[in-house]
């Protein structure tokens, strides 16, 4: 037995202290610069005063009301967008014509930016959070749309001789074997799907919103605010954080439910 | 199935089965043809024959997946017209679902069927340790070997008690050793539950190992050209490999495949495009 064999007891511990410890490098080089004045208060404040801005944003409803703003346009975008884009995806590939119809389509709208919609959207919903939502559902849907899409014709044709020679019928066909054959490339294109969530709708909010935190970052940086603008952006940092982390949680209980 | 005479109940008959596929450049394939003959009931009977011969689409027919061109398939006396419940199949490819539990692979064709659960629980139980995988019930098919998952596969298969079993190369992505230990078991649970298999493999060892009868087909069309019965005592197992009489069989066997196999070349040779879409 040499020492190099042997493995850390914890990996996991080790690998979250190592990413917490990276946080805490990267504050004392923010620091640190703040001190050495690689930048001036202007653009970056110091750590601390931008942690002193956001323990006075905690205390003021404005800051609530846009973070449950941005939430919930993320949540609820999220979530329809899956929704849309797994039952188009089945839509297009249980009729294939359509899929090849509709594919150049679908992928070319992967590249527009769908913001420039937005005119349509006041006009038709107003001014208001849910012409956001309308459009991020649609950025959410294509890459979950075109992953179903793809890993429902990837599953294997033994399973589809299988499926008829137990005579199973439509519906659990369906659910029981093509579905759960093609989750490991649907949760994929959820994964992405949730990550444009968060960055459709705070990106939208920061250029065409009158609220939310994306707003907020735009407004105080006109104003000159920026230990309050910071204090938005690790806002939005954490937000992002959090959201992607637990999109990878359930992403990783389903695998193991499925291992 | 009700109606049949019992002696035909797990019997499978071929009568002047023929199939060919159109290719896109007009011609036509004849995959098989004028395939005609018996597996009586409880009786192994090995299909072999050169790649690309018709031997698995003919395995097919038998199952319901394909549609014959010309004649019929039946099993126990029904031709077959689809998929049937009576009808067992057990694929080449890994066909076990890797979400579920090895108990749960073999319980599901029971749930498909509709078997209630404390029979399906109680043939699940049964069925893995024929197979024997009992102490894996709760394990995932991933963390099986390869020669496991089949033994799943098969036991799935067995669950729905078919009255007759199809296997189309079952073994044929496993290692020479694998297979022939496979082979013996698959000897075993045969005798033990009775059952007519229609085994189709390009080893001609496994053939004469396992059959009672070893059918040989002919390159394209697919006919059935040679029939030899197998004479081996059973219980057999691979002790008979590399026997006198064992070698007798294979030899012969492997002198009228070679034949086919040479003119199946040429003829590739001739019509690149005459491929069978598998």
């Amino acid at each position: 037995m040499t020492r190099r064999a042997r493995a850390p007891r914890h990996p996991q511990l080790l690998g979250i202290a190592g990413t917490v410890g990276m946080l805490g490098l990267l504050v004392l080089a923010w620091q640190a610069g703040s001190a050495l004045h690689w930048w001036g208060p202007g653009l970056l404040p110091t750590p601390a005063e931008v942690a002193g801005a956001v323990r006075e944003l905690l205390r003021t409803p404005d800051f609530w009301s846009s973070l449950t703003d941005t939430l919930l346009a993320v949540v609820v975008s999220f979530t329809t967008g899956s929704v849309l884009g797994i039952a188009t995806g089945t839509l297009l590939w249980r009729f294939p014509l359509l899929g090849r119809v509709l594919e150049p389509y679908v992928v070319s709208f992967y590249a527009v930016p769908l913001i420039v919609l937005y005119p349509v959207m006041l006009v038709v919903i107003g001014i208001n959070v849910w012409s956001l939502v309308v459009l991020n559902t649609v950025v959410v849907a294509i890459p979950v749309l075109l992953n179903t899409w793809v890993g429902l014709q990837a599953v294997p044709p033994v399973y589809h001789r299988l499926a008829r020679s137990l005579r199973c019928g439509a519906v659990r066909r369906f659910r029981q074997v093509l579905l759960p054959a093609a989750l490991p490339q649907i949760l994929a294109g959820l994964r992405i799907g949730a990550s444009l969530a968060v960055v459709g709708i705070t990106s939208m909010e920061f250029l065409l919103a009158p609220a939310g935190l994306g707003f907020q970052v735009r407004y105080l940086y006109e104003y000159f605010e920026h230990a309050q603008m910071w204090a938005y952006v690790v806002v939005i940092f954490v937000v992002a954080g959090g959201f992607m982390a637990a999109a990878s949680a359930a992403e990783s209980a389903v695998q193991k439910a499925r291992e | 199935m009700t109606g049949a005479p019992p002696e035909t109940a797990n019997e499978i008959g071929f009568d002047r089965v023929g199939k060919d596929f159109p290719l896109p450049s007009g011609r036509t394939v004849h995959a098989v043809e004028e395939v005609t003959g018996t597996v009586p009931a409880g009786r192994f009977v090995s299909i072999v024959g050169p790649s690309g011969c018709g031997k698995s689409t003919l395995l097919a027919i038998v199952a319901g997946l394909e549609g014959a061109s010309s004649g019929t398939a039946s099993v126990g006396g029904n031709p077959v017209t689809g998929p049937r419940r009576d009808i067992g199949m057990v694929f080449q490819e890994e066909s076990t679902l890797p979400w579920r539990s090895a108990l749960r692979n073999v319980t599901f064709g029971m749930e498909v069927a509709g078997v209630p659960r404390a029979e399906r629980a109680r043939r699940a139980d049964a069925m893995l340790s024929m197979v024997g995988l009992a102490e894996f019930a709760a394990e995932r098919p991933a963390r099986l070997s390869g020669g496991m998952r089949q033994r799943l596969a098969i036991a799935r298969t067995l669950a729905l008690q078919p009255s007759v079993l199809l296997m189309d190369e079952p073994f044929g992505a496993l290692d020479q050793q694998t297979r022939l230990i496979l082979g013996a078991q698959l000897l075993r649970i045969w005798r033990e539950v009775q059952l007519t298999v229609l085994f189709v493999t390009h080893s001609i060892e496994e053939a004469v190992l396992l059959s009672t009868e070893v059918w040989v087909m002919s390159y394209r069309p697919g006919r059935i050209i040679d029939r030899v019965p197998i004479d081996l005592p059973y219980p057999r197992g691979f002790e008979v490999v590399g026997t006198d009489q064992f070698n007798a069989y294979a030899n012969r066997l492997w002198a009228t495949i070679r034949r086919e196999s040479l003119r199946g070349f040429s003829d590739a040779e001739e019509h690149p495009m005459a491929e069978q879409p598998t």
